[in-house]
This record gives C-alpha cells, sequence and structure tokens, in this order.
C-alpha cells in the first residue's frame, strides 16, 4: 500500500495500526491501553467478557506525562485548557505547585504505596467501576456514579489489586503491564457496571494522597454481575519501542 | 532544516494522536552561533529524533506503574543507564526520586546550574550516528576556557507557552555556551541528560546535529529545545 493510501486510511482500528507504526518508525513513544471486563456467576463461570481500547487518557494523565517529559512543574492553580496541576478524583480539589507530580521512590508494584496498586477496600484509586455511561470527556476527574465497597444494595466488593503482570514480546519490541482487580457483588441483586477508571496514588505537594484519575472509559455495553458474581477488570498498558 | 517526506509523517502522527487520544511528545532543537559581537553567523533548526531507551523506560515505567527493576539493560528490560554506563535499577519508577521544583537551576531535571556539563543541555563533538542504545555523548566538549572548552551557562528558567488554537503546550529549555577557548570549536551531537536520584545522570535524548555548528573564539552558542504535547481539549 503506498505511504499515501496508508496515512489517508480513516478505520479506527487501521489508525491505530498506522500510529503504532510511526511512533516506532520516528522514536515516539506511544502508549496504548486496553480494557478487558470478564463477569463469572456464583460456580466461577464466564457469563459476560469485553474487551476494546481504552480511548480515555484524561487531563491529569496528560499533566503526568508532560511534567515527566519536559521537566515541567504544575504550579497553576486553574483547571483546564493551558494549565498544568492535579485535580483530585476524590474530591474535585486542585493541587498546584512548583513541583513535578509522579510516585516518587515508592515501590509502585506494591499494593497501598503511590501507583495503582490499591489495597482491598480501597475505592480512592486503583482500578475502579461505576454505573454511569455518560460520555467521556478530557477534563473527566472522576467517576460519575463510583460505586461504593461493601455489599448494601448496588455496592461491591473492591478487592485488593493482584501482582502486576508483566511481559515484553521481543516480536513487536513492545512492553506490558497487566493491572487486575476483581470485584464481588454481595450486594442480593445484580449491579449494572457502564463505566471503569483507573487512578494513581502520587506524590505532590508535599502529600501522598494526590490521587488523580488517568482515564475513564465508558464501555461499549453494559456490564451486569449478578448476585454472588464477580467482574474481572484488567488494564493492559503497553509500550512498543523501537529497539 | 527539517526533511518534507519526514515532516508529512510527523503531521500524520500528531493528527493521529490527537484524534486517538493517545499523547504524542515532539521535540526539536534550535542552534544559534554568535561571533564575538553577537551577530548571528549560523543557525539551524531539526526535530529531536533520539528518545533512547531510558526516556522510553521512564515514560513506560510512569504511565504503567511498574519499577524499573531489571538488573540487565537492553531489550525488555526496565531501568536506566546512567551516563557513567552503570545500570540503575529498583523497586522505584524513574524519575525524579523525589518531589523538586524541577525548574530550578541545580535542582532534578533538565536544568543544570552554571559549569555543570555533566547534565542538562549538553553538547560534543562527535559524530557517530544515534543509536537507541546510546546513554551518553560520543566525545563530550568540557566545561572550561581551554582549549577545546566551552563555558556552559545555567540553564535558562524553562518558559512554558500554551497555543489555544493548536491546543498545544510547550516548554523552552535553553541553555548559553560560550567560547573563550582561544579557538573555533565544532558542535557535531547534543543531548538532554536528566539528573535523577539526586546524583545520578540519565541520557534522555542525544541527536546529531544536521551540519556541523561552529563557535568562534570569543562567540557564543545558544542551544533551545522545544519539547512540545498537543491535547485533545
Amino acid at each position: 500500500m503506498s505511504l499515501l493510501k496508508r496515512l489517508t486510511d480513516n478505520t479506527e482500528g487501521k489508525r491505530y495500526l498506522l500510529l503504532m507504526k510511526l511512533g516506532q518508525e520516528l522514536h515516539i513513544p506511544i502508549p496504548e491501553v486496553f480494557l478487558t471486563l470478564e463477569v463469572f456467576d456464583k460456580d466461577g463461570k464466564l457469563v459476560q467478557k469485553l474487551h476494546h481500547r481504552s480511548h480515555s487518557w484524561v487531563r491529569n494523565a496528560y499533566t503526568h506525562l508532560y511534567c515527566m517529559m519536559a521537566s515541567a512543574n504544575a504550579p497553576d492553580p486553574t483547571y483546564g485548557a493551558g494549565y498544568l496541576n492535579i485535580k483530585r478524583f476524590t474530591d474535585g480539589l486542585i493541587f498546584a505547585v512548583a513541583r513535578s507530580p509522579g510516585w516518587t521512590n515508592a515501590n509502585v508494584e506494591t499494593i497501598g504505596n503511590m501507583g495503582f496498586c490499591s489495597g482491598a477496600g480501597d475505592t480512592t484509586f486503583g482500578i475502579v467501576v461505576g454505573t454511569s455511561s455518560q460520555a467521556e470527556s478530557f477534563d473527566d476527574w472522576q467517576l460519575i456514579s463510583k460505586i461504593a465497597n461493601g455489599t448494601g444494595a448496588s455496592q461491591l466488593t473492591y478487592q485488593a489489586h493482584e501482582a502486576i503482570v508483566k511481559s515484553y514480546e521481543s516480536g513487536t519490541k513492545t512492553q506490558k503491564v497487566e493491572h487486575k482487580r476483581y470485584f464481588n457483588n454481595n450486594s442480593g441483586g445484580t449491579i449494572s457496571v457502564n463505566e471503569v477508571g483507573i487512578v494513581g496514588r502520587m506524590w505532590f505537594n508535599m502529600d501522598s494522597n494526590r490521587y488523580a484519575l488517568h482515564s475513564r472509559d465508558v464501555l461499549a455495553s453494559t456490564i451486569n454481575i449478578p448476585n454472588t458474581g464477580q467482574l474481572k477488570v484488567t488494564y493492559t498498558i503497553q509500550l512498543t519501542y523501537p529497539a | 532544516m527539517i526533511a518534507l517526506p519526514e515532516e508529512i509523517k510527523f503531521r500524520r502522527l500528531r493528527k493521529l494522536g490527537i484524534e486517538l487520544l493517545v499523547p504524542v511528545v515532539e521535540a526539536f532543537w534550535e542552534f544559534e552561533a554568535r561571533d564575538g559581537q553577537g551577530r548571528v553567523i549560523q543557525k539551524q533548526r531539526q526535530r529531536s529524533h533520539s528518545w533512547v531507551r531510558n526516556a522510553y523506560n521512564m515514560l513506560f515505567c510512569d504511565m504503567a506503574g511498574r519499577n524499573a527493576s531489571d538488573s540487565t539493560y537492553g531489550a525488555g528490560y526496565l531501568n536506566y543507564k546512567d551516563t557513567g554506563a552503570a545500570v540503575r535499577y529498583g523497586n522505584w519508577t524513574i524519575p525524579w526520586y523525589y518531589e523538586d521544583n524541577v525548574e530550578s537551576p541545580g535542582s532534578l531535571g533538565f536544568h543544570a546550574g552554571a559549569g555543570d556539563a555533566s547534565y542538562g543541555i549538553i553538547v560534543g563533538s562527535g559524530i557517530n550516528a544515534e543509536s537507541f542504545e546510546d546513554y551518553a555523548l560520543q566525545t563530550p566538549i568540557a566545561h572550561g576556557t581551554g582549549a577545546g572548552q566551552l563555558s556552559y551557562a545555567a540553564s535558562n528558567s524553562p518558559v512554558r507557552t500554551w497555543t489555544p488554537s493548536t491546543k498545544t503546550m510547550k516548554s523552552e529549555l535553553v541553555r548559553y555556551f560560550n567560547n573563550n577557548s582561544g579557538g573555533d570549536i565544532n558542535v557535531n551531537e547534543v543531548a538532554l541528560v536528566a539528573k535523577l536520584q539526586s546524583i545520578y545522570k540519565g541520557l534522555m535524548s542525544r541527536d546529531k546535529l544536521v551540519s556541523t555548528v561552529t563557535i568562534p573564539n570569543t562567540g557564543q552558542l545558544k542551544v533551545t529545545y522545544t519539547i512540545e504535547l498537543v491535547y485533545p481539549a
């Protein structure tokens, strides 16, 4: 296929492939994210599965990336286009200071530390789920209707994150990490999930509780978790290297 | 000087990134040489093509929440190789190690102080082709006023701008180099080196210049590194 044809092909799958190919060729790192949701009934039988790309790095993730790659501080008190700061997942507070947000020197693979690996019952960071099907926005900083932790009506029991799974595919030169979390439904009824997010616990402004939503996706179709059933969510984050 | 067919690919890449909500970080170099009277005698601009393995590992560890814990350096491993060729790894991600004002000269990050040729924007005379495995300049030019040396000024405070029409966040990192060596100095390579974990230095990008930049005795070189990210909104 000619260069011109490849550069103008518009189907989404092909555009992603071209994005990856161009990034690899031009030595521009292109991080990709995929989501897999699997629902199991009380007998452990898989009853529903959904797999798609995560389209929705949000503003906090761009801030995190930009501050790291440009060695920039995030000192702007206003949240929105043209500003650098962190808007907190749990309450919408904006944190801005002449410092660079990140994970500091933390072991980000330890449960409950900085990063994405939260502990059992913790809905302040890590993988979180909700019921809203409101369209995604680049300015999302929270789930629209987060499902609470618990066994009451409409609640899910959030398990601790699984140990992350690391892999490298030498053929495609792709570094990959899988973040997994289970959610148990002991609410007494079916629970519908329409949105999912991943939240980082960041160190910023001399505090470790800067929870920043990095991505929010509305699911292509509703996921229904039956009573006594279980949801498994897997976020796969990958980067293709030039060599 | 930016090659046109390649530039078409970069533009397509940027457009795809915007449409698909995938961040695409771009970088450019600009070199401006002046003579002893302050006249511009040479100027060139080129893309930085050469994020190296350290930069990819830093980005991946941060965005994916993974430690840089592999003791082996190379394809499939996460760590960084410092400018002294030591592999640094541990149960941490690569960035700035502790919270710091990364825009202050001498701090963690890319902003080195006066006379410090170990990090920030640094220049060299080597002509080897770029490699993804580069971890140091081939032939760094030392700080000083002796033969073959340049005086490294402190990094300027970075200038950050936002262009609403293109939704582009841009940071300009600038460093001056003065030539009081008594002779011409040729610059053929340039690098961006980060200060990490308080003491170590990790090369993030190395580019060979499109053509040699010659700084006459008593002249000055200004190097500008521009890093850009186009936002979806």
